[in-house]
């Protein structure tokens, strides 16, 4: 629909987005932000960063005034586009509560779930206030290799329900999982599975250690040429990345270490009300118990995209710093070092810039 | 649209709006499960307009005061604020205030 003295702006308007979002850089606007309500979870997945084996979390959870008073805050400071994660988020008793609130106050929200929690209250709560997105995370295409990975005989079967309810009220249901040894072997049928109900589905290979600190997620990497293999499986992805290298190719990177949004147009919120310039960026961090959300964007941020990188960090002008993944808070998360280079990232880096280019020579 | 003049109009609840970075967003909170992927930009008069479809302001009220902040005629003025009432009407994103 459209109306006089407007204009309705959808996300392919793309020049519309690239000039709000320049302002949104240059003004430093927190216009994304992603609220983790709770690390609890109904599943114990093998690879979760999030999994922290406390009994009594949630005595550490905001309560739903203060994450009510966080969300409006966010609001006044003009975040536009709210994701609602976990842990499990909707394991929440106020879930529906604090998800309302969001829609009312005029967010664009986003919801990360494994979609075994889909009720009927959770349906009539969508219905009523249609999600941007829902993204549920599948790990295999059938319930053997799926509940292997979540540890909870059942839970395929459950997200299976929980998505086909939410498709048959016609929610925009996004899929995705993450690549790891347990279920590199999924892929194809995972690619079907979404397929078939005309979801979009994305893969993420970066496995990492978790927020406590544990590395054993680590050992369920795949290798960085497989990782790749399976990115390329989709045909369009060579020509997807050879569009976005000649778009950015020449332009210079700024001199800073970090060289992305976080801190700048961006931000992550913990279950204990802590706020981070991103989820991977666990150094800097603004109690909001203590103050206001603009207190903690203005004076916790302000410095640390400051920072510049060592001189031996080797990422400096490598050209497949564009396709490796560069992300300083994920060698933070690896090496406990965000001035360390992850060898991992910069080998799949290597192997996408072959592919890149080879694939799409003469094009 | 021909518009009552002493009628007074406030928005309803299927729509937020958001300043942001110095733009006007109408921000859809209810309705069609595929309209969530879009929002409206609002011209700096649609905006104002906007602003005042509180449920306390008369048409004619708000027509005085686009005057008197915008440089526009009046018969301008009215025409444009009543294609826009119109939409919003349509679309039931106001209601009529009795």
């Amino acid at each position: 629909m459209s109306l006089p003295c407007g204009q309705q702006i959808g996300p392919n308007d793309g020049e519309f987005w690239k000039q709000l979002s320049m302002k949104i850089h240059s003004q430093r606007i927190p216009f994304l932000g992603g609220l983790a309500l709770t690390h609890r979870c109904n599943l114990s997945c093998i690879h979760c960063y999030a999994r922290e084996d406390h009994p009594d979390l949630a005595e550490f959870e905001l309560n739903t005034a203060q994450w009510k008073k966080i969300i409006t805050e966010a609001k006044d400071a003009g975040c536009l586009f709210l994701l609602l994660t976990g842990g499990e988020p909707m394991l929440r008793g106020d879930f529906s509560e604090i998800y309302r609130f969001a829609k009312q106050n005029g967010f664009l929200v986003t919801v990360f779930t494994n979609g075994t929690l889909v009720t009927d209250k959770i349906a009539g709560l969508f219905r009523e206030f249609p999600p941007k997105l829902v993204e549920i995370s599948l790990y295999g295409a059938s319930a053997e290799a799926h509940d292997r990975i979540t540890g909870v005989p059942g839970s395929f079967d459950r997200a299976r329900r929980g998505i086909e309810t939410l498709i048959g009220l016609g929610v925009n249901v996004g899929l995705k999982s993450v690549l790891m040894k347990w279920n590199a072997d999924e892929f194809p049928a995972l690619n079907r599975l979404a397929h078939s109900y005309g979801a979009k589905f994305r893969v993420d290979p970066a496995i990492f250690p978790t927020l406590a600190g544990d590395r054993s997620p680590l050992d369920l990497r795949v290798s960085p040429e497989l990782a790749v293999a399976n990115e390329f499986s989709d045909p369009g992805r060579a020509g997807e990345w050879r569009k976005f290298l000649d778009q950015f190719r020449g332009i210079r990177s700024p001199e800073n270490l970090y060289v992305c949004g976080a801190g700048i147009n961006s931000f992550y919120i913990d279950p204990q009300g802590f706020v981070f310039p991103c989820l991977m960026v666990r150094k800097v961090k603004f109690s909001l118990l203590s103050g206001s959300f603009q207190e903690g964007w203005d004076q916790a941020f302000s410095t640390f995209r400051n920072q510049v990188p060592d001189a031996d960090l080797p990422c400096g002008n490598c050209e497949q710093k564009l396709v490796c993944g560069y992300c300083p808070g994920f060698f933070e998360m690896e090496n406990s070092d965000e001035r360390v280079h992850s060898d991992y990232l910069c080998a799949m880096g290597k192997i996408r810039y072959e592919r890149i280019n080879s694939e799409t020579m003469g094009v | 649209m021909q518009m009552k003049l002493t009628a007074k109009y406030r928005k309803k609840d299927k729509i937020a709006g958001r300043h942001i970075a110095g733009e006007s967003f109408l921000i859809p909170v209810c309705g069609r499960p595929v309209d969530m992927d879009s929002i409206f930009i609002l011209n700096p008069l649609a905006d104002f307009i906007w602003q005042r479809l509180d449920g306390d302001h008369t048409v004619d009220a708000i027509l005085a005061d686009v005057i008197e902040n915008f440089d526009v005629e009046y018969e301008q003025a009215r025409m444009d604020a009543g294609d826009f009432l119109g939409e919003l009407l349509k679309k039931e994103l106001v209601e009529e205030v009795a």
